[in-house]
């Protein structure tokens, strides 16, 4: 397959959660038609969710909807007389492929996404598509897969230190992957556990550091390496219990001294190298068969 | 035991996740140590903590865990609730202490067992 399209392909399999714009204004059934066309009109949008209070999605409004109503004299009426109620949405579980399929089968200019309380999460045009592919493919250069000929998919991921609102996210993105390649949920949540350990340790003791996943045919490869203090004495470290962690981190349920040791009982092969002053390199190998 | 009846028992309020309540649980883990938690769960089920974080939703994603209680009446900060909202976590929250809580599930399930 040409790079290309293998890129692109890969695309496809993303949530659809990424590329679906989330920042939509709010909009109760109540307000005015003419207030829900100022909104748009502010915002830029063609379309827009109906939400309540407790913002579960209730229908849908387009600008078309908004100027036949104004036509019609009815400016003043509430936008949930006029809004689709009956609003076919997507799930975070879809992906990209599976929101272009809903596109091409149904026609309609936009999907909601919501979770299975119909708690609105977003939005989904055509548009948004094309225009977040690009930061997409961004996103997918820490998930390069290369070497198809010799079969190993290798992504990879950077992390930087002291990030806890975003620390976990690669792990879930690994995570992810390995499901979409119909793995057994045993090595799934062994490779998951050990990536998020080894994820929040960059997060917790490095400046910054870089998460690689290697998928071959019988083994994955996990590996943390990071620029950062270093750890003086390893054999300490990977005793359970055993911790440097500061006060802080403690208090955020981390640095209890369990996450070497949760490692090494996720892998069937471990090493661990470190330079004080330079940094750690952690690797967990996980056998497929 | 369904997760309507942990409701009921712990006269909780369900912040996320309402579409799963008629979900059977026999499994429930209660701890505020993420790496305690990652070494612990074996088999799919709830997590009962007071660490309200996102990291929380994180750990629970990682182990296949259906859901979350948080205890001693903490409510869960916006990017906790949205990161359990996309990845379709189940949260709840309690006023009773962990230990009550804990309590409470345990004379149950020993309940449902012996009604068996």
């Amino acid at each position: 397959m040409r790079e290309i399209d293998r890129d692109f392909y890969s695309l496809l399999k993303l949530p659809v959660t990424l590329i679906m714009n989330a920042n939509m204004p709010k909009v109760l059934p109540d307000r005015k038609v003419f207030q829900v066309r100022e909104i748009l009109k502010i915002n830029q949008l063609d379309g827009v969710a109906i939400t309540n209070e407790d913002g579960r999605l209730v229908g849908i409004v387009t600008m078309y909807d908004l100027l036949k109503a104004i036509e019609e004299n009815k400016r003043d009426a509430s936008v949930e007389d006029i809004m689709t109620r009956d609003v076919v949405t997507l799930s975070p579980s879809h992906t990209l492929a599976d929101a272009i399929e809903y596109f091409r089968v149904y026609g309609y200019g936009r999907f909601p996404v919501v979770d299975r309380d119909k708690v609105f999460l977003g939005m989904v045009t055509p548009l948004d598509i094309v225009i977040r592919l690009p930061s997409l493919k961004e996103e997918r250069e820490e998930i390069k897969e290369e070497g198809e000929k010799a079969k190993v998919i290798r992504l990879e991921f950077s992390v930087e230190g002291g990030d806890f609102i975003n620390g976990g996210e690669a792990s879930s993105k690994i995570k992810r992957y390995l499901q979409n390649l119909g793995l057994s949920k045993d090595i799934i949540k062994r490779v998951a556990v050990a990536s998020y350990e080894m994820e929040m340790n960059i997060v917790i003791h490095a400046y910054r550091g870089k998460l690689i996943v290697e998928i071959s045919s019988d083994k994955i490869m996990i590996k943390a390496i990071d620029e950062g203090p270093g750890i003086e004495d390893i054999e300490k470290a990977i005793q359970p219990g055993y911790s440097t962690a500061s006060p802080k981190v403690r208090e955020l349920g981390f640095g209890a001294g369990m996450g070497l040791p949760n490692i090494i009982s996720c892998s069937d092969e471990f090493d661990i190298k470190s330079t004080v002053g330079v940094g750690t390199e952690v690797t967990s190998i996980i056998y497929i068969k | 035991m369904k997760l309507e009846e942990i409701k009921k028992l712990l006269s909780a309020k369900v912040l996320c996740g309402e579409c799963m309540l008629d979900k059977d649980v026999e499994h429930f883990y209660a701890s505020d140590l993420m790496s305690d938690i990652l070494a612990t769960v074996k088999e799919p089920g709830i997590l009962i903590t007071a660490m309200v974080q996102p990291q929380v939703v994180r750990t629970t994603q990682m182990l296949d865990l259906i859901g979350i209680i948080f205890v001693n009446g903490k409510v869960p900060p916006e990017e906790t609730l949205s990161l359990a909202r996309s990845n379709e976590i189940l949260i709840m929250t309690t006023k009773h202490s962990m230990f009550e809580t804990c309590g409470k599930i345990y004379l149950a399930l020993n309940k449902c067992e012996r009604d068996r």
